[in-house]
């Protein structure tokens, strides 16, 4: 598993522990993804970290030089319950485990747990905690729009860039996003959250397809404590833990059908019930879902309710695929070449004219995530290099070329009849200007080129010179 | 009895004595295997690092082992399985 190095960008993590080289090895690595850290090795430290450094969550080992993790955890659990709680643990008992869970820990990892136990257990805390949106900006100060992830300059994604903004700007609680598979929709539902007045809020996703059906409505709504057997206690779902912010449903076309009344429910009447719950629960966040799919069929299959679609497309928006705007594809290269650097931890490389002229002839099917596999590739392939060439790029078409004519029709169209002026041209400058040669080039009579050649105004002297 | 208690607080000690750094090990080990696979995936560097954190999940299972109930009370005179001298590595294997 691998983590983007700003994958916990400005999440704020203390980290107690009197293992100092563990501790700092966790700080160096945490930092390393965008977190800010601190480390505390005896509860007396933790305790002043706490208060000055504001945590957004906890790693803290067990035992303590002067006391307990568990003693730690208690206070500030009573104090301030929103901060997760991360508890490791060398012993491994399972007493001090059920007290740690008894007493609200996120999580508990014993040691000599590995990278990405950590760092999974970091991230959904974080994620669960809506940290990962946590914003540096001064109360009343409108936070700025930040193109720059919204990368291009084509019509296509200029108009869109316009349309993300107005609607974050007003006051619309519902939007639905369509678009191909890894066009950005995830993106342009975090530009629609971080350029709204809200953006100090919470932004929490989740994707339907992921998840069974069986834990998707307690996760959504939540559930009351005895709803069933194993609700121990109360769980706020992700609509409660929205507040105020913004609900990004990807994969909205894989909600079961018997959810999809409950969210349109939701979504008219902007409250809820827990599952087991009797009180109406109101929520004011915005909804974001988003889908690949058309979701016209899957209504004609009976698979998707069509008042939900008519409520959710009121305020759509559509990402334009990568093949509308190729045009774009220098800025996006060149912005996902330096992001590869980053998490290579190499020196930016550069691509070369050809390589670049061969990114902007391709179709791209998978869109912007295939661009950034293919050029992730070419930069592993070519790590001591300085310039991506041509050969270094691995672009397959899923509508593979014609086996007879090795030509394909760009998702763009072709205009037919400069095609085939183009072909005259080329065929007769490839002849040296001679006609029969040019013709059978071309697989066609000598007389028929000159028919074509009069047809487009090709004049034979004039031909061989352009 | 009390021996037994004695034994099992000393288990739990040498518990926390061994998987503290034992976990900075591990920790050390993943981050620069990790890196390595980006910078530079065909190193053949990453198998003697498999094979580092394989020692290192033995030695935690001996931990464990030492540490259960049936081992403190019933038998301490066999060493547990885990605790058994490795076989030789094949040196032929490393590439």
């Amino acid at each position: 598993m691998s983590f983007s190095s700003d994958q916990l960008k400005d999440v704020r993590i203390l980290i107690v522990d009197d293992e100092e080289s563990l501790a700092w090895t966790i700080h160096r690595e945490l930092q390393r993804l965008g977190a800010e850290t601190q480390v505390a090795i005896t509860c007396r430290q933790a305790i002043i970290h706490f208060q000055s450094f504001h945590p957004d969550l906890v790693i803290c080992d067990l035992n303590l030089p002067d006391g307990s993790g568990l003693d730690l955890i208690k206070s500030w659990k009573s104090e301030f319950p929103q901060v997760p709680v991360i508890l490791i643990t060398a012993h491994g008992a399972i007493d001090s485990a059920i007290s740690a869970f008894k007493l609200g820990v996120f999580d508990y990892l014993q040691k000599p747990f590995g990278l990405d136990e950590l760092l999974v257990s970091i991230s959904r805390a974080a994620e669960v905690a809506h940290l990962r949106q946590k914003v540096s900006q001064s109360e009343g100060i409108s936070p700025q729009p930040t193109p720059l992830r919204i990368i291009g300059h084509s019509p296509a994604i200029s108009e869109l860039r316009q349309h993300l903004l107005k609607i974050a700007k007003s006051k619309v609680n519902t939007v639905f996003i369509t678009g191909q598979t890894g066009t950005g929709k995830e993106l342009a539902a975090r530009a629609l959250h971080e350029w709204s007045d809200h953006a100090q809020q919470a932004f929490i996703e989740i994707n339907c397809a992921s998840i069974p059906e069986t834990l998707l409505e307690s996760e959504l709504f939540g559930y009351e404590k005895g709803a069933f057997t194993d609700a121990r206690q109360r769980k706020l779902g992700l609509f409660e833990m929205a507040r105020g912010g913004t609900l990004f449903l990807d994969e909205i076309g894989e909600l079961p059908m018997k959810l999809q009344a409950k969210l349109l429910r939701a979504l008219e009447s902007r409250c809820f019930k827990r599952l087991g719950g009797t009180k109406d629960i109101f929520f004011e966040s915005r909804i974001v879902a988003a889908t690949n799919k058309d979701l016209k069929e899957l209504i004609k299959n009976k698979e998707f309710r069509s008042d939900l679609y008519f409520r959710l497309c009121a305020i759509s928006l559509e990402i334009p695929p990568l093949s509308e705007r190729l045009t774009d594809i220098p800025d996006i290269s060149h912005y996902l070449l330096d992001k590869i650097a980053q998490e290579l931890e190499i020196t930016p490389l550069d691509l070369s004219k050809e390589a670049l002229a061969r990114l902007m002839s391709h179709s791209w099917p998978g869109n912007i995530r295939e661009l950034k596999n293919v050029l992730l590739r070419a930069c592993v392939l070519n790590i001591n290099g300085t310039q991506i060439e041509p050969k270094d790029l691995v672009l397959v078409d899923l509508e593979k070329s014609s086996e007879v004519t090795g030509f394909t029709i760009p998702p763009q169209g072709i205009q037919l009849e400069i095609f085939e002026r183009d072909l005259l041209k080329q065929a007769l400058s490839r002849a040296d200007r001679n006609q029969s040669k040019a013709a059978e080039l071309l697989g066609i009579s000598r007389h028929t080129l000159r028919y074509r050649m009069e047809k487009f105004g090709l004049d034979a002297q004039a031909t061989s010179t352009t | 009895m009390p021996n037994q208690q004695n034994l099992s607080s000393l288990m739990t000690i040498v518990a926390d004595r061994v998987n503290n750094p034992l976990s900075n090990i591990r920790l050390n080990i993943d981050i620069a295997k990790q890196r390595l696979t980006k910078t530079n995936p065909s190193s053949d560097i990453t198998e003697f690092l498999d094979r580092a954190l394989e020692a290192i999940n033995k030695i935690r299972r001996t931990i464990d082992e030492l540490r259960s109930p049936a081992i403190i009370s019933v038998d301490l005179s066999t060493p547990p399985e885990s605790s058994k001298p490795d076989a030789l590595p094949d040196l032929g294997e490393a590439k």
